[in-house]
């Protein structure tokens, strides 16, 4: 009996071990293809020219310089920072009811399945695919219009519905909602009820029990899903060019540039679109520990 | 309260819904356009046309087109097949206690931090760097997989059972080796998860756009080939039938590898 504290131990060391052999394979891949791409952006914003491969001995802060003395450069910033923080706040507030009533008003576990199953169904039609069918309803011959004008509300069909910035926002919208609901959903349903009825018992209002317990709790999937929307809108380059009608972005101008091989240049508005993006990460990581959800 | 929630979500759900339920009729549309209404519905996006040579200009007889669905499919469960393994070692590494354990989370998680123009562009950069010339559909995998990697992490790690743990170590207790108590005990408690993962990893790497189409080269994903054709030609109801295919395919091979994989699991299990 005296041998077992003996034998767990030695188990228990194998096992720290071993962790580290089981977080070898991810690791390698998250640095060779993850971090390795983001410090050859880094590296390359600080040549010139239209090199590809980073060249030490051409150091220089001369893009840097261009972008920050150029007035377009802080329009696009204040354009493309009001349009992903615009769309993430819409998305909360579309996606919370739906999250709160998958995961409580819903009983039936089963039902609950079916729902997130037929929400992930849309992302198999592809994603450029889906955004054209937003001609079908926003177009001149569109659903909308022609519910506008059956109803009489509008004479002749309005054309502006298409390529503006408000069309932006709803296909993005439309296409990160779920990715703003599942990590909402996923938190709601790991709030115990037991702890509702506990504020209610203690004289809480139903609206004070939701914002102290719920709410609270279902934090860390808010900043997930934000996080998500956040990042997937600010570096997309292909729905701003498509949809919003000449409105510049951040992510697109690193694509023309990165189209015209200025690949240096290009690399250098990477990096401020990086930066702003981490600072953004980081006031939401401030604001809730994610991590503590997830593993502590 | 409860009946206004559930109008509510019906709403949500009937607007999230409306472009994919529209991409389906419209794909049945006769003619040239994609508006409602439709006066004649025919199979012709997908047949095409008889001629004397047999049918012509149905994406089901457009070589091309297949090769770009399967190329789609094929790359979507590679991705799958490696992200789904590194995802389940990575959750159940991280309910562990070790040196670094924060970096290794955020490290993780950078993947769907950092801005896909970003991925991109640096791993363009980084395989020029290398020596990596010619680019193909399998340059563009590994940006997938560190892609749809940190979705399977969040989605297990937030569904992990808390008394995982103890159901293990009382199996660990009982004499079992780790082995065992991984096959016997837990996986199949995050089976489910282990699903899930795999089903997000296909579904993200089907549509990802933004990254590939910096490393990608010939005939190319869905995606891509969609993105290229639609600055040279007005679209038709082809690139409906196309999406609706494709939902049929990845439906069908979902329910496969959801059955697949619960069989197995179970098959050690039991």
């Amino acid at each position: 009996m005296c041998t077992l504290p003996n034998k767990t131990s030695v188990r228990e060391f194998i096992s720290r071990r071993s962790v580290y052999l089981m977080i070898l394979p991810p690791l390698a891949i998250s640095v060779l293809f993850m971090l390795a791409p983001t410090v050859s952006v880094l590296l390359l914003s600080f040549n010139k020219g239209t090199t590809v491969t980073f060249d030490p001995t051409r150091i220089t802060l001369e893009n840097y310089f261009s972008i920050f003395t150029r007035p377009t450069t802080y329009i696009v910033l204040r354009d493309t920072l009001g349009m992903s923080l615009l769309a993430t706040l819409m998305t909360f507030i579309i996606a919370y009811p739906v999250a709160y009533f998958l995961a409580f008003k819903v009983e039936n576990f089963r039902l609950q399945n079916v729902i997130t199953f037929l929400l992930v169904i849309p992302y198999w039609v592809d994603w450029s695919i889906r955004s054209i069918s937003w001609l079908s309803i926003l177009g001149r011959e569109g659903i909308v219009n022609y519910l506008l004008l059956s109803l009489g509300l509008t004479q002749t069909p309005i054309a502006e519905l298409l390529f503006t910035r408000w069309t932006l926002l709803i296909i993005w919208i439309q296409t990160n909602v779920l990715f703003m609901l599942f990590p909402i959903y996923l938190a709601l349903s790991r709030v115990d009820p037991e702890l509702l009825d506990v504020a209610q018992s203690l004289g809480a209002t139903p609206s004070r029990s939701f914002y102290h317990v719920t709410f609270k709790l279902s934090l860390p999937g808010v900043v997930v899903g934000s996080m998500f929307v956040f990042v997937s809108t600010i570096g997309d380059y292909v729905t701003p060019a498509l949809w919003a009608g000449g409105l510049q972005m951040l992510g697109l101008t690193v694509q023309n540039y990165a189209w015209l091989f200025q690949w240096p240049f290009a690399s250098a508005y990477g990096v401020l679109l990086l930066a702003v993006t981490m600072a953004v990460i980081y006031v939401l990581l401030k604001v809730v520990n994610i991590k503590q959800v997830f593993y502590e | 309260m409860k009946t206004l929630l559930g109008i509510y979500t019906a709403i949500v759900m009937f607007i999230f819904m409306l472009p994919i339920f529209l991409v389906i009729v419209l794909s049945f549309n006769a003619e040239q356009n994609i508006a409602l209404p439709i006066t004649r519905f025919s199979l012709y996006w997908y047949v095409g046309e008889a001629t004397h040579s047999g049918f012509r200009s149905g994406i089901l007889n457009d070589p091309y087109i297949l090769r770009v669905i399967s190329n789609s499919v094929l790359l979507g469960v590679s991705t799958a097949l490696i992200a789904t393994p590194l995802v389940t070692v990575s959750a159940l590494s991280l309910r562990r206690k070790f040196h670094g354990r924060d970096m290794f989370f955020y490290l993780l998680l950078l993947g769907f931090i950092i801005p896909p123009i970003i991925s991109g562009l640096g791993m363009n950069i980084l395989y020029k760097t290398i020596g990596v010339r010619e680019y193909s559909l399998w340059t563009v995998l590994p940006l997938h997989v560190v892609y749809t990697v940190p979705f399977g992490l969040i989605l297990t790690l937030a569904r992990f059972d808390p008394e995982m743990i103890e159901y293990e170590n009382a199996a660990r207790s009982l004499g079992a080796n780790e082995i065992r108590v991984f096959s016997k005990i837990t996986l199949p408690l995050i089976r489910a998860e282990v699903i899930s993962a795999f089903i997000f990893a296909f579904t993200l790497s089907l549509g990802e756009l933004l990254r590939s189409s910096f490393v990608i080269a010939g005939i190319g994903t869905i995606p891509t080939y969609v993105y290229n054709q639609m600055s040279v030609q007005a679209p038709t109801p082809k690139w409906f039938a196309l999406g609706t295919l494709t939902t049929i395919i990845s439906f069908a091979l979902l329910m496969v590898v959801a059955l697949f994989l619960t069989r197995k699991i179970r098959r050690i299990t039991y």
